[in-house]
């Protein structure tokens, strides 16, 4: 048996329920509105296909 | 008095961001992938919402006579034993924002919710919340994910607690991505739970999160690869064995010269899950 040093220094970590819903919010923002974008470019993209080249 | 065998189901892996956390990293063994850096600590009691645990010191870990390796291999194991939480965004929020049921018929509820049909988004996290993100190390986990999504898909680091999983789409930027993740990363998230700023990519072939950016590059390596296996084969039953030995060893030479030379830490391109 060996004793393992520091054994004694502990953390205690707690979940923080405001902090979470923050990220959370933040991240359905996020993601929503880089969708629209993608949508808006592809549909872009599709537009100049159809019509030669011209965007 | 404990020996590594009496401590080693608690083993936990926590994962932070390298640059964050370097004074800390500095006395702790680690293993680091791209801006993220996996270290471990022993948990000594948890209830709802709360872990207190012991970080595995380097003093510790010579002590306990192991090194870096199996404290990692000794973490995922115990992970891969414990439950995992999955959930669509949706229910998260309903979960942490309507303790006591929602509303019926607040027109509010679908400005702020995703909507239930459409493409999800999911959270990755374990059964406590805390310190969660470290799920993606768990090949159990990650394997059903990419069952239940049909093959790859995406990680983004939302913070040390738990990461926001996506389907992948083929039309998906990963510098939008990143970049929307350095946004929140800066704007909403405690220092100290930042994990990463780069948008990661689940490969369901290798059983490996590699950074969405590096991903074409890996794909286009992975298919030189598979060109050069079928040349190979196509060539064996017109060369005598001489023939064959003596290209074998000019490709390894080659591969040899070209390959850059492996640094003698703990870095590393991509987390290897199995």
């Amino acid at each position: 048996m060996t004793e393992i040093k520091g054994f004694q220094k502990g953390e205690k970590n707690t979940f923080n329920n405001d902090a979470y819903k923050a990220r959370m919010t933040a991240y359905v923002k996020g993601i929503n509105k880089y969708r629209l974008k993608s949508e808006a470019e592809a549909e872009s993209r599709d537009k100049a296909d159809r019509t030669g080249g011209k965007r | 008095m404990k020996s590594f065998d009496e401590i080693k189901d608690s083993i936990i892996c926590k994962l932070s961001n390298t640059e964050n956390n370097q004074d800390i990293l500095k006395d702790r063994p680690h293993i680091t992938m791209e801006d993220i850096s996996a270290s471990f600590a022993i948990v000594i009691g948890e209830s709802e919402g709360e872990r207190a645990s012991i970080p595995i010191s380097n003093d510790m870990m010579k002590d306990m006579g192991v090194d870096v390796n199996i404290l990692m291999e000794t973490a995922k194991s115990n992970m891969i034993e414990q439950d995992y939480s999955f959930k669509s965004m949706r229910d998260v929020l309903i979960d942490s924002m309507f303790l006591e049921g929602v509303p019926e018929n607040d027109p509010m509820i679908d400005f702020m919710l995703p909507p239930a049909d459409g493409v999800q988004m999911y959270v990755l996290t374990n059964n406590c919340n805390i310190n969660g993100a470290c799920e993606v190390l768990n090949t159990k986990a990650m394997d059903e994910i990419a069952d239940k999504l049909g093959g790859d898909f995406v990680v983004l680091p939302s913070s040390v607690h738990e990461t926001i999983i996506l389907p992948l789409d083929e039309n998906m930027n990963s510098l939008e991505l990143n970049s929307m993740i350095q946004e929140i990363n800066s704007s909403v998230l405690d220092p100290k739970d930042k994990l990463s700023d780069h948008a990661f990519q689940y490969d369901s072939e290798e059983h490996e999160l590699v950074r969405m950016d590096k991903m074409q590059e890996r794909q286009q390596e992975k298919g030189e690869k598979n060109a050069l296996k079928e040349e190979v084969v196509a060539e064996k039953p017109k060369k005598s064995l001489m023939n064959r030995i003596s290209d074998k060893k000019e490709q390894a030479a080659k591969r040899d010269a070209s390959r850059p030379k492996p640094e003698k830490n703990n870095n590393r391109d991509a987390f290897a899950l199995s």
